[in-house]
């Protein structure tokens, strides 16, 4: 069955490239477009020098480098994940299975015969990466330490990348992530509210924790201006759950892994664990259960992930999560527009870019791209053409505020936000 | 050949209860033996000593002259057999294998041909041969022991020491294992044996030392110790002594008034000897 | 049947008491383990080609004996992503399979023999390495180890994984030590050892060991309950060469020197004082027996984590068709033991791919139901 696939995916890949050298485009493959030429050599989390003589074959063990690694283009160069790498989706089903980060074992790695293989500092056992090193298989070791707090996601990609020779697209999503991380504080800042949150996760009958200081759960909830409960209660790391932890804590919100309410049975049986149902969490049906490696896999979603759990904890959030399309907007010149995609924005300076991208959007700055969906400009440039040449077009005052910009976009409540966020810097 | 055991002034108590108070006594090669007392007399304790279980807390044993625990065990077990009074085996042993046990002290290497002749003569003897490939834990309490005493036959000692040898024995079987016995000391074996049986004592013993409450009260020839007055101290039993009517021995018969007993029976003798005596039968206790 | 199968058990255990047939079943059980060994070394996740398993052997063994050998297999081929690489191959043959298998045998060879050395000198036929604390013991230690997060790497400046097991490997070791030697001080009263106050003690201290390390799952992190899982389920994933030479001396200490004690251990079934009356030291025989296994099991566990079932079901597996003559059931134990475990961490592998079943489980699973029916049938068989 995968003998054939693999014929079949040979006889595809034959013809694509004598499609491509007959007509001369340049051959778009990602791992040459930093110009990098391997091998390479850099020093990875645990200290070690490793040298990279080939990413063609890509396995990771753990699901946050294995969405870094796609994030950064190198999916088709994956011959190997773990069963954590939940994100892209579909990536389990086309790609072999290795183990589980916490589970390793060296030979399901080393079947898949891969020219590097990508874990982090909570990879275990760690002899695993001394076994795959008498097989010649480079190891690089990825942060993931529980120091570096919301700022994690960054170190991973900026290490990621650079073992993959590609420092520029890891330039680009660590930009992108980090401004997601940053919406996510503004969308918080002019919330006077500090809800009260756990961390509690289950595995089975077995295994109940909650979390405290020391753990990705801490950072995120900080992030979005809660409480980790877990962690007032004097929480280090992770704690077995009893009524009593429970009860001092008091969570206002509870949240879970989907896996860990499935595991445990679904949401009633949670209710059941000790303690878990009388908290106002339990009682007010704020148990919020998120996919396990979007809100703590501390990856290339944190700043979604943060965003989404502000949401949920802050009714009074005016950050929206969603711009409402299409809406209307009558702007500066007095034209009454409609807006109607959020594919993608463009700003027409460098300064209200600025401002654009720090109201939830990863705008650019316009220079004739050909699809767009709404163009941001001040009134004194040239908005008359653009308009004219088609596009949709908001014109705001030169010296335009947070204000007028948030209302422009649609996203008067992230300006509330973000005006909160500038006057308490 | 100089086998002889000499015990001297041995003491031994657990806490405050004295087991064995002062007693001194000796066995010479050629002879026999037998140990006698009630229930919780110390025989038992007296016999442990004597075999280097135990060591006194004060008075000595001297082996051929040299004290009891100067000699190593290995050499010990050429020099005493011990037979226990009931030997279980806590793994699937055959008989045979059982006896061959016995062999170990002279083993070196591996048992030869010698070595299974000596084993088959015992079993033989002690007529359990046709029992040697059954389970040893298979076999009845008798069984058992005569397959023990086949093993302690076999270790070929110049003495040796039996506890309650012939308690689980039926008849025949009790006078087979002490004409076994006068057979070894005829041949210079020097033999110490704890008896419950009086008569079987005073049939085969050449002395007979009575035991009460730690204390060797009497010893002697069995015509000597074996006297109505002192079982009657000893045992708490009225007896009449007979003279055998066939072995130059004293025989004991219980006495009993009104069907019971005529001591309080908890010093007494056994529930046996009992019921035999309120049936008012006059012949020799059978024990076992 | 099982009619059938206590006649045949009779037969066999009444041949397997005749010199020939007992160098005959040491001689079957011998190729038994070559003939494992070889197949869980060409049985894994990378399929690897019989031939080329064969090859890479016995170059590494022409290799290290200075053999004039070659199996024309070329190493220096270049490997490429996805291909079938001998380079790779012969590594993971070399440094992670046969450690691996070795090591299994080993430890399987360990426990067995601890397992019948102690049920014969403690007369008991429930005495097991783990009940006299020294697999709860080494656990102890190892979990201490990982709690305080001790390593000997921080001494030396180095922070590779290998020095923060090898770290728990001694705490492991030293602990399964002074547990042995704690329960029997406590069991020794007025110079003597009683086995059923040993056993007891030791499944005193088996409870504390649990109920501390259950403590420990409690407080400890997702990473370090991994950690303890290991140590308390076993595992042969994480086996080098280094950790073979260590526990090789102390497997061949016991192989060595328990056989020479085997007569003794039989007549100590007659009982502790009747094997004194026979010329046995009891007491030393005991020290040495309890002493050995201590070492023994320690070193398994420290390097393999708690895996039970073997020392306590192995001696009577053995028993049951050879007869309880340690002559025989020694080595015979050795060998099944280590045959044994060999299977089990195969099956253990090779199950459950990507990932991995603990081997303790393993042998638990399979090693229960034999017991049980190891005992009815011993039952019946006794009539």
């Amino acid at each position: 069955m995968t003998r054939r696939l693999n014929v079949r995916h040979w006889l595809l890949l034959v013809m694509a490239l004598s499609l491509l050298a007959l007509t001369n485009i340049p051959h778009h493959s990602n791992a040459q477009d930093g110009g990098t030429t391997f091998p390479i050599t850099i020093t990875d989390a645990t200290g070690n020098e490793v040298t990279i003589e080939s990413i063609d074959a890509i396995a990771s063990g753990s699901g946050d480098v294995t969405e870094i690694i796609a994030a950064l283009g190198f999916e088709d160069n994956l011959v190997g994940i773990d069963i954590s790498s939940t994100y892209p989706e579909d990536l389990l089903d086309r790609i072999p299975e290795i183990g589980f980060a916490r589970r390793l074992s060296v030979e399901p790695i080393a079947a898949v015969n891969p020219s590097v293989f990508f874990c982090t500092e909570t990879c275990s056992p760690a002899s695993v990466f001394d076994q795959l090193r008498t097989l010649n298989i480079p190891v690089v070791i990825i942060p993931d330490d529980s120091t570096s707090g919301i700022e994690l996601p960054l170190k991973k990609i900026i290490m990621v990348a650079a073992a993959l020779g590609a420092p520029e697209q890891g330039e680009a999503l660590r930009v992108k992530v980090a401004r997601e991380i940053e919406w996510a504080k503004t969308a918080v800042a002019n919330i006077q509210e500090e809800p009260t949150i756990l961390f509690l996760y289950v595995r089975g009958r077995t295994l109940q924790l909650v979390s405290g200081t020391n753990t990705p759960a801490y950072d995120l909830i900080n992030t979005v201006g809660g409480i980790d409960v877990g962690a007032a209660a004097g929480v280090v790391g992770y704690m077995a759950l009893s009524a009593e932890v429970m009860l001092n804590a008091y969570p206002e919100y509870i949240v879970m892994f989907q896996g860990s309410v499935d595991s445990a049975g679904g949401l009633d049986k949670v209710k059941e664990l000790p303690g878990v149902g009388d908290t106002p969490a339990a009682q007010n049906d704020q148990i919020l259960v998120f996919d396990d490696q979007f809100i703590l896999g501390m990856s290339t979603r944190t700043g979604l992930a943060a965003l989404a759990l502000a949401d949920q904890v802050h009714p009074s959030m005016t950050w929206e999560l969603n711009v409402t399309y299409p809406y209307a907007y009558t702007d500066a010149t007095g034209t009454e527009i409609s807006v109607e995609s959020p594919a993608s924005v463009y700003a027409t300076d460098e300064t209200l870019l600025a401002t654009v991208q720090e109201l939830g959007f990863h705008a650019r700055v316009f220079e004739n791209h050909a699809e767009v969906s709404l163009i941001v400009a001040t009134q004194s440039s040239d908005w008359a053409s653009l308009r004219e040449a088609g596009y949709a077009v908001v014109v705001v005052s030169d010296d335009a505020d947070i204000t007028e910009i948030a209302a422009a976009l649609g996203v008067p409540g992230r300006g509330e936000a973000l005006i909160a966020r500038k006057a308490a810097n | 050949m100089v086998n002889h055991l000499d015990a001297q002034h041995l003491h031994y108590h657990i806490g405050k209860a004295t087991l064995v108070g002062d007693i001194s006594l000796e066995v010479t090669g050629g002879e026999i033996l037998a140990i006698v007392g009630p229930n919780g007399a110390g025989k038992t304790t007296l016999l442990k000593l004597l075999a280097g279980d135990l060591h006194p807390q004060s008075g000595q044993i001297l082996l051929n002259g040299h004290p009891l625990h100067h000699h190593k065990p290995l050499e010990l077990a050429r020099q005493r057999a011990v037979m226990p009074q009931q030997a279980s085996v806590s793994l699937d042993f055959t008989a045979y294998e059982v006896a061959l046990m016995g062999r170990h002290p002279h083993i070196r290497g591996s048992e030869t041909r010698e070595d299974h002749r000596i084993v088959e003569e015992a079993l033989h003897r002690t007529e359990v041969l046709h029992l040697r490939e059954q389970l040893y834990a298979t076999l009845s309490g008798g069984e058992k022991a005569r397959v023990t005493l086949a093993r302690v036959l076999a270790q070929q000692t110049p003495i040796l020491l039996l506890d309650e040898p012939t308690s689980t024995l039926d008849l025949r079987h009790q006078h087979m294992t002490m004409q076994i016995m006068r057979e070894r000391a005829k041949t210079g074996v020097a033999v110490v044996a704890v008896l419950h049986d009086l008569n079987l004592a005073a049939m085969y013993a050449d002395r007979i030392g009575m035991i009460h409450k730690g204390q060797l009260e009497f010893i002697g020839t069995p015509e000597e110790v074996l006297t109505a007055a002192n079982i009657h101290a000893v045992f708490g039993l009225a007896v009449e002594v007979l003279a055998h009517p066939t072995h130059h021995c004293p025989l004991i018969v219980p006495l009993a008034t009104n069907g019971h007993v005529s001591t309080p029976p908890e010093i007494g003798a056994s529930s046996g000897r009992r019921v035999l005596a309120d049936q008012r039968v006059t012949s020799a206790p059978h024990l076992g | 049947m099982i009619g059938k199968l206590s006649v045949w058990q009779a037969t066999t255990q009444r041949y397997s008491r005749l010199l020939p047939a007992r160098i005959a079943l040491v001689l079957v059980l011998l190729v038994m383990l070559v003939f494992i060994s070889l197949s869980a070394v060409s049985t894994g996740a990378v399929s690897i080609q019989r031939d080329v398993v064969f090859k890479v052997s016995v170059d590494a063994i022409a290799e290290n004996l200075h053999l004039d050998y070659d199996s024309g297999l070329d190493y220096s081929a270049r490997c490429l992503p996805g291909q079938p690489c001998i380079q790779r191959d012969a590594a993971l043959i070399r440094e992670i399979r046969w450690p691996r298998v070795i090591m299994a045998g080993l430890v399987g060879a360990c426990l067995a023999i601890a397992g019948t050395a102690l049920q014969g000198a403690l007369r008991n036929p429930l005495a097991d390495p783990s009940l006299i604390g020294a697999s709860s013991g080494a656990a102890v230690g190892a979990v201490t180890a990982i709690l305080l997060g001790v390593n000997i790497g921080d001494l030396l400046n180095s922070d590779a994984p290998a020095l923060a097991r090898l770290t728990q490997s001694l705490f492991a070791f030293g602990a399964a030590l002074i547990t042995t030697f704690g329960v029997f001080r406590l069991a020794r009263w007025q110079g003597r050892t009683d086995s059923t106050t040993l056993l007891l003690i030791g499944l005193a201290i088996n409870t504390m060991a649990s109920a501390y390390i259950g403590l420990a799952t409690f407080i400890s992190d997702i990473r370090e309950v991994n950690d303890i899982v290991f140590w308390t389920l076993g595992s042969f994933a994480e086996i080098f060469w280094r950790d073979v030479y260590v526990v090789l001396p102390f497997a061949v200490l016991s192989v060595v020197i328990l056989p020479f004690l085997a007569r003794q251990l039989n007549l100590m079934t007659l009982g502790e004082a009747e094997a004194q009356h026979l010329g046995v030291n009891a007491e030393r025989l005991r020290i040495i027996c309890v002493g050995l296994a201590a070492m023994t099991v320690g070193v398994s566990v420290a390097f393999a984590g708690i895996i039970g079932f073997v020392g306590l079901a192995v001696p009577h597996l053995i028993r049951f068709f050879t007869g309880p003559d340690h002559r025989i059931v020694l080595p015979a134990s050795v060998l099944t033991g280590g045959i044994l475990m060999i299977a089990a961490d195969l099956w253990a592998r090779t199950v459950a791919v990507p990932t991995e079943v603990p081997v303790g489980i393993v042998t638990a699973l399979f090693g229960g139901p034999v017991f049980l029916v190891l005992i009815i049938l011993s039952r019946r068989g006794r009539g």
